[in-house]
């Protein structure tokens, strides 16, 4: 089994930070992700575009954008 | 009968299982409904309700607040019948469906349950059926272990008698017999995808598979991130040297949104549209392909599951009670990509 990501502790210990306005935490790779669906690089998904903007503006409650980096990492082990 | 009687009976017959950690999952029905639907009910419970706050005001004396909490009638317009409260009182064991679903059970919405009547708060976990899951879906794979175990198929009622291939791990025969039939199914799954999307997936490719009711919570948005991440690299890296640094896959998602759940919906778009694009990219060509898979159910999840190399299980840690999907993946020999949450906690 490939196990990545936070625990229950630490998903609500980033739910209390982005509940008190922590900002910027999207990182690079995750932002040009982003970025690249916006520009319409895959058609029209403006029906998306609102979820991207709640995630990068501390409505994450998910932790999408948290898990994501060490998914990534996960990804590499199993390739 | 006397109510007494009554009561035992009712106590000692049931048990109630719940599937939920989100507080407002947990349904209030309001008194004025039960009460013009099913009058002698809600006289019942109004009486339950008082034989139990006696109790409480004897036990939390002066507690006016914690009674109020606890009570099986939220006051309020409208007045309202805590149903996972009443079942709580009515019976004699509560239990979650996964070890770490239990657990926040008694640590969040259930806990001043778990101290008034202890022990009553379990845990049991989900399961599936190796019948269907196994013997039903994937003949080839059922028939190779009961070869392997002599001939004997006890296995299909006491799956504990798997243990008993753990040499056969090693076994240079039984892994060329297991890849084959790995293949074959990878071979009706392909079919089966071109036939309900007319999109062409390679047999060579690793197949890496997510199916599950779409929901904000099981993340198939991080997956289609993922996916788009790696087209990104896949499209920076030199054509001559991608072949060496890429294990050429096939991401397919799959199930339904709840008819009016707007951002679901919006997901599903989004992998379609991502999927349109990766396929007909002829530079990727083989490397990346993007699959939705229509109309998931139990039927087609009996073509898809024994087909998967890679299993997604990646929902937020403690939101997902138990999911049973990741045993059916694992039955047929397939690897699990997740997060310690529900019953991959104990799969782990």
């Amino acid at each position: 089994m490939f196990i990545f990501g936070e625990r229950v502790d630490g998903v609500n210990r980033i739910r209390k930070e982005l509940h008190e306005g922590k900002k910027d935490y999207i990182g690079g790779r995750l932002k040009r992700v982003f970025d690249t669906i916006r520009s319409g690089f895959f058609g029209d998904t403006q029906i998306v575009h609102g979820i991207l903007d709640g995630l990068q503006n501390g409505f994450d409650h998910y932790i999408t954008c948290f898990d994501f980096y060490s998914y990534i990492d996960a990804q590499n082990v199993v390739d | 009968m006397s109510f007494e009687q009554a009561w035992n009976v009712v106590y000692n017959t049931f048990s109630y299982t719940n599937h939920t950690v989100l507080p407002e999952a947990l349904e209030k029905w309001s008194t004025d409904l039960i009460g013009r639907l099913l009058p002698r009910h809600l006289e019942l419970i109004y009486l339950i309700n008082h034989i139990y706050l006696t109790k409480l005001r004897q036990m939390y004396p002066g507690d006016d607040k914690k009674i109020q909490r606890m009570s099986l009638v939220e006051e309020g317009y409208p007045q309202k019948i805590r149903m996972a409260y009443l079942s709580i009182v009515c019976s004699h064991t509560v239990n979650g469906v996964a070890a770490l679903h239990s657990d926040l059970l008694k640590k969040t919405i259930f806990s001043e349950f778990d101290q008034l009547y202890p022990g009553k708060l379990q845990n049991k976990t989900n399961g599936v059926t190796p019948r269907r899951w196994i013997h039903c879906c994937n003949q080839p794979l059922s028939d190779l272990i009961s070869d392997t175990l002599g001939g004997i198929d006890e296995w299909i009622t006491s799956l504990d008698n798997l243990k008993q291939l753990v040499p056969y791990a090693t076994d240079k025969k039984f892994i060329k017999q297991f890849q084959d039939i790995k293949r074959e199914c990878k071979r009706k799954l392909q079919a089966w995808v071109k036939e309900k999307t007319g999109i062409d997936i390679p047999l060579d490719s690793l197949y890496d598979i997510q199916v599950k009711r779409i929901h904000e919570y099981k993340r198939q948005l991080m997956n289609i991130l993922y996916v788009i991440h790696r087209y990104l690299s896949i499209l920076d890296t030199p054509q001559h040297e991608r072949r060496n640094k890429f294990v050429p896959r096939v991401v397919m998602i799959g199930g339904k949104a709840a008819p009016g759940y707007a951002n679901a919906k919006a997901i599903i778009k989004l992998i379609t549209a991502v999927s349109a694009k990766v396929n007909n990219d002829s530079q990727v060509g083989d490397l990346l392909k993007v699959v939705f898979l229509p109309n998931y159910n139990v039927s087609s999840a009996q073509i898809i599951i024994p087909a998967a190399e890679l299993s997604q299980h990646i929902s937020t840690a403690g939101t997902e009670a138990s999911g049973t999907s990741n045993m059916k993946f694992v039955m047929n020999g397939g690897l699990i990509i997740g997060t310690m949450d529900g019953a991959n906690v104990e799969i782990a």
